[in-house]
């Protein structure tokens, strides 16, 4: 008979399996020496078993029951940046392995867990600090952590209370590490490792970690892997850097020890001001304001001379080395990540269906009405639809006064406040699973009906380089007929004290994105891989605009009012002028 | 006569040892950055460090958002001040004559300065229901700050001595000989600390301003020149904000002197 095994542990004596079993789950024992098989428990009503771990006499589980999920507020930290958490209806549980007795888990909101010796730790979620890592046994003592974001597992390993974990942005070619002292960020990643979402992964306290992974991203051929994260460390002293927002994109540490450290705006501008010595790099997005005014005055210290570095901008979409050079010829930034919106989308559905997307707004806007009266599987919040419209008109005008910008708002009002622009999270985690190669009935079925859903980050993107089902599209273009980029850049401060270390993991770093596979910013197409998605996702990106963005603030609240019909066009107008005025001229 | 000498220069050598502690924090918090701040105003930028004299002033005095800024938080100090003053002399007279409702009051005086400042803007934002207008930005500067005029004013009043009444009764002075030549003339110098106070107060009404309009760009009446240093500073634009902080500086320097100049005369 065969069984639908989801995942199995060990400890000496026994193998333990989760079995699924029609709307529930059986954990059994199977005696390693003898090969008795024993049924401990039966776990009804959970829709899925992500994991199984066992400590002394107990097992451990985390599971599923989707139909308990419940919205959860996001957390705001201090710096006034929100933490999302999406439940999913996760339960964990302990069982008695002598008596098979289950008891839940106080935690409300687990995410996953590990064991470690003779400890369970949790990774968990909570409206009141965010994310955390907790004791099993102890799970009101938390230690709060909100630089990791949505991991799916982790493991510790060596004896320095190191993890390595496999995140949200997992894709990208890295593992990354950190500590559960809920300070540590990304400590560092390991390079050229390709795990996929919700891999398994084991870890020893010699330092190694198996992981089930392939030889690249391409690749469709599965392996375990093991590594040892014993020797990744090229620099003794970390690189200190600092940011005033948080970044998806972390995963550049090209052998050097990183320490994140995220300000407030005000805090950011203080340290740089006051020629703070005790950080290395600051890391920056073209979406913030400060990111021309830095290139404009020079503010960090010139890349020119840093070997490596020239060859690197010279490998890169041209758009790209033009945006970190400023007028006198200096590189101030290192480009480490660009990101363009866009949407993936089944070919074969939308034929079906009969519609097409296009790069222009109103047939974009008509697709997605098509859609929504068709099918409820798509995703286009229109959040970032008005997002990339306000952002590439911004690009090329100064002034909201145009007939071209009255034309869009009305269009942006009267379209995309339509409740057809809804987001639908389920979409993401059906590919994302289905990419996996996770047998999932559930998300299955979703993946295969899905239309198009939005992916705004790389890291999301490149996960699907490999599917054969997808292709990618722009979203609706700006006017110059370019797709909005957003690029992330890292400064070297002048002042650090430890410039010249600083100076080398620079050199490293543009080493190791040079050599990068599928990165979304080397013009070399023979880097991409050779498949209808990657084409699509080089196509986009070589035909990206790095805007340096005006802040938000100057135009989104007063849109919006806009939009709710609290004001009229002609005052926003008025309004946004006036702010937009203040900003460039002040 | 040595003795005396001796005496008297252990007592100087006591008094400046007692003032260097606050010598030493003036010159290290005070003295010293701002040297430094002239020093940024006048090169390109902090990390070229090249001299470009008064081209980071000229370049400030030119810009329109600065001239503005300017513009508003003098007319703030011109309206707004003498309102303030008159207000709390009005207060401190009444409290100092024991009328009876304004004793009863008085708590009510004291209490802006002590409640948080988002607590009052959240009040101040249910009360006008146009958050565009200036006139609350104005009272709030008022209502914030007539605390510590009437506590000033109020302890002016009453440590004008009876017996000094008293006598210019005996000598046949009449209510308005008393007020105009004993009482404006011995509250004088309090009226003019708390006009000079109140004045600095005004540069500080940022804060408020700022929770009030919830934006970095407030409607141009209330655009302000902390407004103006605040922006600069999150653009990194370390020269202008320093290029405007002096200007403030000379401006505050110029109207305390001026302030000071107006009360020599008034004492003479």
């Amino acid at each position: 008979m065969l069984y639908d095994v989801k995942c199995i542990c060990a400890d000496k004596h026994n193998i333990y399996a989760a079995i699924n079993d029609n709307g529930g789950f059986l954990i059994c024992s199977v005696n390693i020496n003898s090969g008795a098989a024993d049924r401990i428990c039966e776990l009804k009503k959970l829709d899925n078993i992500e994991k199984i771990g066992v400590c002394g006499d107990k097992l451990y589980w985390l599971g599923e029951h989707r139909s308990e999920a419940k919205p959860v507020d996001p957390f705001m930290t201090e710096e006034g940046v929100s933490v999302y958490f999406e439940d999913t209806g996760k339960k964990m549980g302990s069982i008695d392995l002598l008596s098979g007795e289950n008891v839940f888990s106080e935690t409300e909101f687990p995410v996953t867990f590990s064991v470690s010796g003779e400890n369970i730790k949790i990774y968990a979620f909570d409206s009141e600090g965010g994310y955390y890592f907790a004791d099993y046994g102890e799970p009101s003592a938390k230690n709060y952590t909100n630089k990791l974001g949505m991991l799916t597992s982790f493991e510790f390993y060596g004896n320095r209370g190191e993890l390595a974990f496999i995140g949200a942005n997992d894709f990208q070619g890295d593992l990354p590490v950190s500590k559960a002292d809920g300070e540590s960020g990304v400590i560092r990643v390991v390079n050229d490792v390709y795990p996929f979402f919700a891999s398994d992964l084991c870890a020893s306290e010699t330092g190694y970690v198996w992981l089930k992974t392939a030889d690249s991203a391409m690749s469709s051929e599965k392996l375990i892997k093991r590594y040892d994260l014993n020797n990744t460390i090229v620099s003794g002293s970390p690189i200190r850097i600092i940011s005033s927002q948080y970044f998806t994109e972390q995963t550049f540490s090209a052998g050097s020890e990183i320490q994140m450290n995220q300000l407030s705006g005000e805090g950011f501008a203080l340290t740089v001001l006051s020629l703070d010595k005790s950080y290395d790099a600051a890391m920056i997005g073209s979406d913030q304001g400060i990111a021309n005014d830095i290139k404009e005055k020079g503010s960090f210290y010139p890349l020119n001379d840093v070997p490596g570095v020239s060859e690197y901008l010279d490998r890169c979409f041209p758009y790209i080395k033009e945006a970190v050079t400023d007028s006198e010829g200096n590189i101030c930034m290192l480009p480490i990540a660009v990101e363009i919106p866009l949407v993936a989308y089944n070919e074969k559905n939308c034929a079906e269906n009969g519609f097409a997307l296009s790069k222009e707004l109103e047939p974009f806007i008509q697709a997605v009405k098509q859609a929504s009266a068709v099918s409820e599987y798509y995703d286009c919040g229109s959040y970032w639809l008005t997002q990339t419209q306000l952002i590439g008109y911004l690009s090329e005008n100064q002034s909201f006064d145009t007939e071209k910008f009255r034309s869009l708002a009305l269009l942006l009002k009267e379209r995309c406040s339509e409740e057809i622009f809804k987001s639908n999270f389920e979409l993401y985690s059906a590919l994302m699973t289905v990419q996996s190669g996770a047998e999932d009935r559930y998300y299955r079925a979703i993946y295969e009906k899905t239309l198009f859903t939005q992916l705004l980050y790389r890291f999301q993107q490149t996960a699907l380089i490999n599917d054969e089902n997808l292709r990618a599209a722009p979203m609706p273009l700006s006017g110059k007929g370019k797709s909005v980029a957003v690029c992330t850049f890292l400064c070297v401060n002048p002042y650090s004290d430890r410039l010249s270390e600083t100076l080398g993991f620079i050199e490293n770093t543009a080493e190791s994105m040079s050599s990068r596979r599928n990165s979304c910013m080397l013009a070399d197409l023979s880097t991409y891989e050779n498949t209808p998605f990657a084409r699509d996702l080089y196509s986009i990106y070589e035909n990206g605009e790095i805007c340096f963005q005006i802040p938000s603030e100057i135009y989104a609240d007063d849109f919006e009012r806009y939009c709710a019909d609290e004001i009229t066009l002609d005052a926003f107008i008025a309004e946004g002028d006036r702010k937009l005025s203040a900003y460039l001229n002040e | 006569m040595k003795n005396k000498l001796r005496k008297h220069f252990k007592w100087n050598t006591k008094c400046k040892l007692c003032l260097l502690p606050s010598l030493i924090g003036t010159s290290v918090f005070f003295v010293v950055p701002y040297i430094r701040v002239l020093y940024y105003s006048l090169i390109d930028n902090q990390f070229r460090r090249n001299f470009v004299w008064l081209d980071n002033y000229i370049k400030t005095l030119t810009n329109e958002y600065f001239l503005l800024s300017l513009k508003n938080s003098l007319l703030l100090i011109v309206t707004a001040v003498p309102i303030l003053v008159m207000l709390a002399l009005i207060i401190s007279l009444a409290l100092s004559y024991g009328i009876r409702w304004v004793r009863k009051t008085r708590v009510a005086f004291i209490l802006p300065m002590v409640i948080p400042t988002a607590s009052i803007v959240l009040i101040w934002r249910g009360v006008f229901a146009d958050s565009s207008a200036v006139l609350p930005i104005y009272l709030l500067f008022i209502w914030k700050n007539i605390g510590i005029c009437v506590v000033l004013l109020t302890a002016a009043f009453t440590s004008i001595e009876s017996s000094v009444y008293e006598a210019a009764r005996l000598d046949g002075a009449g209510s308005f000989i008393l007020h105009t030549k004993i009482t404006i003339s011995m509250i004088a110098p309090t009226v003019f600390f708390t006009v000079l106070l109140s004045i600095v107060n005004s540069f500080k009404i940022f804060k408020e301003s700022y929770l009030y309009y919830g934006t970095n760009y407030p409607p141009d009446h209330s655009y302000t020149l902390q407004y103006y240093m605040n922006n600069n500073f999150l653009k990194l634009d370390y020269q202008s904000l320093a290029a405007s902080a002096v200007l403030t500086s000379i401006l505050v320097f110029g109207i305390v002197m001026a302030g000071m100049a107006i009360q020599r005369r008034f004492d003479r």
